[in-house]
């Protein structure tokens, strides 16, 4: 039999004993990971070939400092006209998490590049979870100087920028856009100067063939560009290591690995010298028909420049092993006995045509909806006509021109790998688009939606289609170095993998349950499994240590678990990552505890602003706390403002004087309200009432609403105006792709539209800006932009027996230093979309946001303005939003439409209150409360 | 002479009149069929054309990787997917056999047996069929609490067993069995329990295995044990992962993906399970009735 | 051991109910008395239950405006259109599918039948990605290019066609169980009846159905409707499972369970909920006497 079917019965024999041992693996102690290790050996990641080097200017010790935003001019002494690529070397001072930037210009040739640091895992010997299942470790920064070459961050290429320079002092101008720097090394370098193989080869002469064999594992790099790139684990006998019971970290995960220009070194040793082959043992399942590329250098140099953008073809769901090959045969390598690094830079300049083109395409077609736009009005009739060619000459042939393009940049991709790549199948659709327009080119303006506007518009698909095209996912299990081909099989065998599936299953049958133990505090989390582990090992390592209270955190898929397991004795301690509307319902019916009967709770909020107790709060009692908090604040284009002279609003009247302008150039503002199809939430509703001094409630008294209010009336006409008369778009399917493309060059974000522009739109990197959000003014010039925040919530049930356990949890994972460490390890394990925006304000000074924006969310939630919960809460937030609908759709008067609102709010108001029997419902405010509180302590 | 009757049911060959009725059912036929086809093609499309522009029905590269990503979601989780198909396999395996058992037991006394409040039941169970489950979560949530059941395999089992529509039609058909057989049997000295065994269970087998498709239809797809009643992971049923892992993804491409796959498996058991048995069921309804 | 024996025989057909009864008693008459008796409550599930008498049933029906604009409305729209619309489909298509030949007679029953099984995700997979409300959606892709339409529409959260589309939705899985006894129903009738008939002198066929098929085949109307109707108004997650949301836009496909999900579990208020549900059960055995009514044997 084959060595697949043996090992595979042998598994499935073991599984038997097991099942039938009945000891199965008890798997239920997490093991802690290793200790940190000492920082591996990793050479330099770029290393040019010494006869390149034109020039090399060294700063010595202290090296030349740029400052944040600021710029240095250093004077170069070019040798010769020519092509030259730059060299630095520098060291960020803080570390770089979100995407850094430098530009360099010289001879006025300006590039921008991305500045990286030397991140590396804590340790390489993994902690277990409590099933035994491999867990990330955690990430530390090496302060190091890191050499890098000049490359332009803004393209998919990370080939050396290259500067055409004449003979004489040259001015070179660094300017750093987001963090200082030290730069210790400056080398200019002569462009061209890479051998090709042939070249390489001959210059070794005869060689030995190398005697070893070297597996490196994908999953054990020594350093890397970014924090975010890690090891993953997947279920797949095909990997080294594997593991049918566990998940072992045993790839290099490329969903992690996908932005070019990151970088993954690894080290080795080599105990003969001699000649040896490159294979790789990978997986590419996210560009079908596509490659990946990446950049190969051996100890920093490119050898060859076959070695530059290798191309990882598309595998599916298989892994394949590649060879690197130079015209059919295996391209031979010289290692000299020693160590050794290789370092894999992910590219994409194959792909460089292609996405430029698509890119300006895109530019066009984006211009040419603008355009035509103007021509037929905001909403246009889709059964006019219009004579476009007298309005727009030579369109028609533009669109034509660029349907036939994007036909040739689809053939272009399919020379990459496949004919009719599936990956740019969004290219053939756009063309599509285009020739269903040309069909009846006289109602153009009225279709803009298959060129410009929404989903599966022209413009949309080619930017997703960029996008896709710029991505470079590649897993890497093991490289293999050595000089015969490598013989191990690339994908293992059926058997081994039923066999493997089997064994897991017969394993999982006799996995321990999870046991509720008696001491331990249970608390449960509304949050994805990574956070929880995460929160879980912070726990384990920082909270049992010091109180001696051991934790159990587990996931709760929805809430409605925790009302329904009060009635059972499976209730949680502590639950966490609520929605900030279960602490009040649950504490009114009594479900909850009052946190402000705890000591320390008053210092514990001090950290925090106390508006955001006031969701909380019936009477004295508090039944919860913020844990994170959402901001609304104003974000806009400051090229597009500039380009139309515009300042960023500070009042609603600034807003409607500004619509007029932006409606002549077809663009427009985005409001939160505009971003729901349905019910409008009443935090896009509600802040204009109370901005405007009105508010929910009657004053004084909750048991009737002040909807109706003049003061609220006069607010909510502002909102309503605004879509009315001043035609702000009332539905705005993406807020992100609107900003991004000009469309909606302002508008109020939240948190997660924020985090989604600063990661995911490079293109307008430093051609944006925050600001406060826009208020009302009133007659002492005082401007109101409270906005309402709170976005997840934690507390204690009434329920459980070890209360003053929980409070103590609750006051570590409040407190600033956790928050601080939690945010930041989030951010180094999962990458830069993890921004965790905690309520803690002390904490969220400290957390990695860039300092202009995180002073402009700090003074916005210094305006925070929660919003008292009611029993019937819920009434006013559908009542607002179908009253927002009357006013705006069907021109129902504003002081109609809450009259009605108001009408049917007190009367949920009063059922609601004579269900819990209340006569008078009042609010003590949140400052009151804490104030009582930090008197009783003391 | 008789004039030979206008309509004929159950002709025996093909008559030019049938062509009338292929055709006003063609249009139904394609409403109700394409989409289940349409399932069943989505589920094995590759990812860039579940969501093309033009839509397509048929798919021109077949491929398993809708299935591969459905249980590969599962891989990274601690428990396999193989494992919640076991719970789901035992428990429906358990559910069928033990309905249909009790649904013959139940109906054969009270079809044959006379004693007081006999009609009492009945007219009860006939009520039931009306019954809406949705409308009682919360009290089936207390009562398995007070039974002791909470986080316990059992609590997939025990609440689907009692099916008033199987009852009925077990009930019903059994009312066509000849009391003269039961007679014979009883002379010659055979117990109740020997009669049902052996006498009016080989008999009844097409509403049994009616029974059973109905009982297997419900069970199948349920995730009310699993959604209420369970915590532990380890218990948890396949129709309880398949809602889970499609519902927050719903309109995402790879979402749609899992969905696909996930609908067709939950789908063709139960299809395949009633091709198979139709004519008995059929054959059971046919009798059923309620007078 | 006799004596055991004995008494087994002589109380067999309670032990061979027993099974049956313990489990229906458990899990459907218990519930339904406990939910009976916390309609007359208030119960926010978290606290004891308060006795109200007769309070949340006449909150329905005088304080309850959404449930008088739009819930029973909606639920009665629906369940009149589904469950007799459905019902005659089903008799239709039954009826239809008797005049066959076996084979494609049983190929077209599975066929017809299958839709009936189809499950909640998969219902939704289908028609969520037909009435998508992108331009990607299967029917908004097939209006635009037929330029009947020049935007994508939203269909399954605007106001004005969610019913519709709950309602063609729920037509399109009703042949369930009551269809094939129909069909086999009037597979069944007797062929003398119709020859009888034509001696008689009928010569139409909407006669000989209407005098002979029917009449025949009345238990299996009965149980058929019974069928729908239950059918009808155990389906209902469908508007909010179609929508995304609970309480659907503008309460546009709110029928009565998704209002008595919103209570229960959005408002906390289970008492007022079991009241709901208590109308819900009067509501379909209303129906079903409506059914007897017209099927039931006139004794």
């Amino acid at each position: 039999m084959t060595k697949g079917k043996w090992k595979a019965k042998s598994i499935l024999l073991l599984g038997f004993l097991m099942t039938l041992c009945g000891c199965g693996g008890q798997g239920d102690a997490a093991t802690a990971p290793g200790e940190k290790e000492e920082a591996p050996y990793h050479g330099s990641w770029a290393v040019p070939f010494e006869e390149a080097v034109a020039e090399k200017l060294d700063f010595g010790e202290d090296g030349c400092y740029i400052p944040v935003g600021g710029s240095k001019d250093i004077s170069l002494s070019v040798p010769e006209d020519g092509t030259y690529e730059l060299l630095l070397t520098y060291q960020a001072e803080q570390d770089i998490v979100l995407r850094s930037s430098l530009s360099a210009q010289v001879q006025g040739q300006s590039c921008t590049t991305q500045l990286f640091s030397v991140w590396r895992d804590v340790s390489r010997d993994y902690g277990t979870d409590r099933y035994g299942n491999e867990i990330l470790p955690e990430q530390t920064t090496e302060a190091e100087p890191v050499d890098d070459y000049v490359t332009d961050m803004t393209g998919v290429s990370r080939r050396p920028f290259r500067y055409l320079l004449t003979q004489g002092e040259q001015t070179l101008t660094l300017t750093s856009h987001d963090v200082g720097l030290n730069v210790s090394c400056i080398r200019l370098i002569r462009a061209d100067r890479t051998p090709d193989y042939q070249e390489y080869r001959s210059s070794l002469g005869e060689r030995e063939a190398g005697a070893d064999q070297i597996v490196i594992q994908g999953e054990s790099y020594s350093v890397k560009s970014d924090s975010s790139i890690h090891a993953g684990a997947s279920r797949n006998p095909s990997l080294e290591p594997f593991d049918y019971r566990y998940l072992l970290l045993s790839e290099l995960d490329g969903s992690s690995f996908a932005d070019v220009g990151q970088k993954v070194q690894y080290a080795f040793t080599v105990e003969h010298s001699g000649l040896y082959q490159l294979t790789f043992h990978y997986n590419q399942g996210e560009k079908e028909d596509i490659p990946v590329y990446r950049n190969i250098r051996l100890d920093g140099k490119t050898l060859f420049r076959e070695l530059d953008s290798v191309a990882f073809a598309y595998t599916g769901q298989h892994y394949a092993n590649l060879t690197v090959t130079v015209e059919g045969e295996p391209a031979e390598i010289w290692l000299e006995q020693g160590e050794h690094t290789l370092l894999l830079e992910a590219d994409g300049t194959p792909l460089l045509e292609a996405v430029d083109r698509l890119g300006s395409l895109n530019g066009q077609l984006s211009a040419i909806g603008l355009n035509m736009k103007k021509l037929a009005g905001t909403r246009a009739d889709a059964n006019r006509t219009w004579d476009v060619e007298s309005y727009l000459p030579g369109v028609l042939a533009q669109i034509e021109d660029s349907e036939r393009e994007l036909w040739e940049i689809y053939a272009l991709l399919g020379t990459l790998q496949k004919e009719e790549p599936a990956a740019a199948m969004g290219i053939r659709q756009a063309a599509g688009n285009l020739s269903r327009i040309l069909e009846e080119p006289d109602k153009i303006p009225g279709k803009l939606s298959l060129l410009s506007e929404g989903s599966g518009s022209a413009t949309q698909l080619l930017s997703d289609q960029i996008d896709r095209l710029k991505g470079q996912a590649l897993w890497v299990d093991c490289i293999y170095l050595q000089s015969t081909p490598v013989t191990k099989k690339a994908n293992a065998g059926l058997f081994a993998r039923i066999a493997a599936g089997a064994g897991r299953f017969l394993y999982s049958l006799t996995m321990q349950e999870e046991t509720r133990e008696e001491e331990v505090l249970q608390v449960w989390v509304n949050r994805p499994v990574e956070y929880v582990e995460l929160i879980q090992a912070l726990a384990d390592t920082d909270f049992t240590p010091q109180t001696g209270i051991r934790v159990k955190l587990s996931t709760m898929s929805s809430e409605q678990r925790i009302v329904l397991s009060n009635a059972t004795d499976m209730a949680p301690d502590v639950v966490m990552g609520l929605a900030t509307n279960t602490p009040f319902d649950l504490g009114m019916r009594g479900a909850v505890a009052d946190l402000s009967q705890f000591p320390g709770f008053a210092e514990t909020m001090s950290e925090y602003n106390p508006q955001s107790l006031t969701p909380y709060t019936l009477g004295k009692q508090v039944f919860g706390a913020t844990e994170t908090q959402d901001f609304y604040v104003l974000m806009y284009r400051t090229d597009i403002a500039e380009a139309l002279g515009i300042q960023p609003p500070k009042t609603w009247e600034d807003v409607k004087n500004l619509m007029p302008v932006l409606q002549r150039n077809s663009m427009n503002f985005y409001l939160q309200l505009s971003g729901y199809a349905g019910t409008k939430p009443l935090y896009s509703t509600a802040p204009f009432l109370m901005q405007a001094g009105g508010g929910i409630y009657g004053e004084g008294d909750a048991t009737v609403t002040g909807v109706n209010s003049q003061a609220s009336l006069n607010g909510f006409e502002v909102l309503t105006d605004l879509y009315r008369l001043y035609s702000v778009q009332p539905t705005v399917s993406s807020f992100y792709n609107s900003f991004r493309y000009g469309q909606i060059p302002m508008g109020i974000c939240n948190f997660s539209d924020y985090i989604l522009i600063r990661r995911a739109a490079p293109e307008i990197a430093g051609k944006w800006a925050i600001a406060p959000a826009p208020g009302m003014e009133d007659e002492q010039g005082v401007i109101h932009n409270g906005t309402t925040g709170a976005s997840s919530a934690c507390a204690i049930l009434s329920g459980s027996d070890k209360q003053t356990e929980g409070w103590a949890f609750l006051q570590w994972w409040l407190s600033s230093r956790v928050q601080i460490r939690f945010g930041n390890t989030l951010q180094t394990t999962y990458g830069s979309s993890h921004a965790w925006n905690s309520a803690n304000t002390v904490a969220f000074a400290q957390l990695n946001f860039p300092a202009a924006d995180r002073e402009v969310i700090l003074t916005q939630w210094g305006s925070l303005q929660e919003i008292n919960r009611h029993p019937a809460l819920y009434a006013v937030e559908r009542e607002l939003s179908n009253a927002w609908q009357k006013v705006v759709d069907a021109n129902v008067p504003v002081r109609v439409a809450l009259d009605d609102a108001a009408l049917n709010i007190n009367r949920e108001f009063k059922r609601k209150l004579a269900e819990f029997g209340c006569d008078e419902f009042t609010f003590v405010a949140a400052e009151e409360i804490l104030e009582e509180a930090a008197h009783g302590e003391n | 002479m008789a004039k030979p009757s206008v309509v004929k049911t159950a002709p025996q060959k093909f008559h030019r009149d049938q062509i009338i009725i292929y055709v006003l059912l063609f249009p139904v036929v394609l409403v109700m069929l394409l989409p289940v086809v349409y399932i069943v093609f989505h589920a094995f499309k590759p990812i860039d054309e579940l969501f093309a522009f033009p839509p397509r029905f048929f798919t021109k590269r077949p491929t398993l990787d809708n299935f591969r990503m459905l249980f590969g979601v599962a891989e990274v989780s601690s428990w396999p997917v193989s494992l919640r198909l076991f719970n789901s396999i035992v428990s429906t395996g358990a559910v069928v056999a033990a309905t249909v058992l009790m649904s013959a037991a139940a109906g054969y006394v009270l079809s044959k047996k006379d004693f007081k409040g006999k009609r009492a039941l009945q007219q009860i169970n006939q009520a039931a069929l009306m019954f809406v489950p949705i409308a009682v979560a919360v009290p089936r949530f207390l009562m398995i609490k007070q039974l002791g059941l909470m986080d316990s395999f059992l609590s997939h089992i025990l609440p689907q067993l009692a099916m008033p529509v199987g009852l009925f039609l077990v009930q019903q058909f059994i009312d066509q069995v000849p009391d003269s057989l039961l007679e014979a049997a009883r002379l010659d000295g055979c117990s109740d329990y020997g009669i049902l065994f052996r006498i009016v269970m080989p008999v009844i087998k097409p509403a049994l295995a009616t029974v059973a498709i109905l009982s297997f239809q419900q069970a199948w797809t349920a995730t009310e044990a699993s959604q209420m009643f369970i915590d532990n992971e380890k218990l948890k049923t396949f129709a309880y992962f398949v809602a889970s892992v499609t519902a927050p993804t719903g309109s995402s491409l790879a979402g749609q993906a899992m969905s696909a796959a996930a609908a067709l498996i939950t789908f063709v058991p139960v299809i395949v399970l009633f091709v198979i048995m139709q004519s008995k069921v059929v054959n059971t309804v046919a009798h059923s009735g309620i007078k | 051991m006799e004596k055991i024996k004995k008494f087994l025989n002589r109380y067999s057909h309670w032990v061979l109910l027993s099974p049956f009864l313990i489990c229906f008693a458990l899990f459907i008459l218990l519930p339904i008395l406990c939910g009976i008796f916390l309609s007359f409550t208030q119960y926010d599930t978290v606290q004891a239950p308060r006795f109200v008498g007769l309070g949340n049933y006449l909150s329905i029906f005088t304080g309850d405006r959404e449930f008088m604009q739009h819930v029973l409305p909606n639920t009665m729209i629906y369940a009149l259109i589904v469950g007799p619309g459905g019902y005659l489909l089903s008799f239709l298509l039954a009826w239809l599918l008797s005049q066959l030949t076996k084979w494609p007679r049983t190929l077209l029953t599975i066929v017809i039948y299958s839709p009936s099984v189809l499950g909640a995700v998969a219902q939704k997979v289908v028609w969520g990605v037909i009435f998508s409300g992108d331009r990607v959606g299967y029917l908004n892709s097939l209006l635009l290019s037929l330029h009947i339409i020049d935007e994508p529409v939203l269909w399954l959260t605007s106001t004005k066609w969610l019913m519709p589309i709950m309602i063609l939705v729920g037509l399109w899985s009703s042949m369930g169980v009551g269809f094939l006894s129909l069909v086999s129903g009037i597979m069944n009738v007797d062929g003398e009846l119709y020859e009888a008939a034509a001696i008689d002198g009928v010569r139409k066929r909407w006669q000989e159905i209407l005098y002979i098929t029917i009449p025949a085949i009345r238990p299996q109307m009965l149980f058929s409707a019974v069928m729908a109707l239950v059918g009808t108004f155990n389906s209902p997650g469908m508007g909010v499972a179609l929508s995304g949301s609970n309480p659907t836009p503008g309460y546009a496909g709110q029928l009565i369970v998704n209002h008595m999900d919103d209570y229960g579990f959005l408002r906390y208020e289970m008492g007022y909920a079991a009241a709901l549900s208590v109308l819900l059960l009067i509501l379909v055995w209303l129906f079903s006497r409506a059914a007897y009514l017209l099927f039931g044997e006139k004794n």
